[in-house]
């Protein structure tokens, strides 16, 4: 297992997993969220399927909720 | 004669070149407006497509005289009574995916305001591709807990001012006193960007 860090704590992961089977494995797959992946702003329209996890890397979750 | 008697030369001539884009005009957008033309920026492009209705007017900069007329105007009229020579490029206009990122092309920052989740993600998802500091808010509903909404700066070019958490339901009305906290922390997060201050 490799790790990475989730919101500033470690979460391991398998090697080789996805960025979206990482958070369907977590149920952290929310419609409005906004994804920051080694300092690069992604959402769940973007190919997630495609990014694989590296050990190391550094992932924040910001959930995007109504109200203005 | 400028509006902001306070500023230093230096940051006058900034603000009054910069152009400041705003994705909504309701209690947000509206709030983030008034302080933003207060501090002395002077030139906005914005969209709104909704009319001021009753609902509006425990958060939004509008009056009940202007209940009816579309926000666009209704706003445009209230800043120019705060600065009157203000440059307001403000369109009765549903912003889209089809609009973005080229709608805000030549601001130098951008504020979300809008009030539905899934507008402020493609907001956010679209000004991703470009390097425009976006300063957008979640989580502002209710009352009390002051000190959970906070700004973040979230990677690339986004700030995220809230709480994260406290959206719109049945038993979480946005209020004024919250609402109005997010809106002028957004609008001190843009001000801080544009002169090179800490956020």
């Amino acid at each position: 297992m490799a790790n990475i860090k989730l919101n500033g704590q470690d979460a391991e992961f398998a090697p080789g997993e996805t960025l979206r089977g990482f958070l369907r494995a977590r149920s952290l797959d929310g419609d409005n969220l906004i994804l920051e992946w080694n300092g690069k702003i992604l959402t769940g329209k973007d190919p997630l399927e495609t990014f694989k996890l590296q050990d190391e890397d550094t992932l924040n979750l910001f959930s995007m909720v109504g109200g203005g | 004669m400028a509006v902001n008697l306070y500023l230093k030369e230096a940051q006058r001539a900034t603000l009054e070149r910069v152009k400041v884009g705003v994705a909504g005009l309701g209690g947000l957008g509206s709030n983030v407006l008034n302080h933003l033309v207060r501090a002395g920026v002077r030139r906005f492009v914005a969209a709104d497509f909704d009319t001021v209705s009753p609902g509006n007017l425990n958060r939004q900069f509008f009056f009940a005289d202007q209940v009816g007329r579309k926000k666009t105007d209704a706003l445009a009229e209230n800043l120019r009574r705060i600065e009157p020579g203000l440059e307001l490029d403000f369109r009765d206009l549903r912003l889209t995916e089809a609009h973005l990122p080229d709608f805000f092309r030549d601001c130098d920052a951008v504020v979300e305001a809008f009030d539905k989740a899934e507008a402020k993600t493609m907001l956010i998802a679209a000004m991703a591709k470009t390097a425009i500091p976006v300063v957008a808010a979640s989580g502002l509903a209710g009352f009390g807990n002051s000190n959970d909404i906070r700004v973040r700066k979230a990677g690339g070019n986004l700030y995220l001012v809230g709480d994260l958490t406290s959206g719109i339901s049945p038993e979480l009305a946005p209020s004024s006193p919250r609402v109005g906290i997010a809106a002028a922390m957004e609008a001190n997060t843009v001000i801080a960007v544009l002169l090179g201050l800490p956020v």
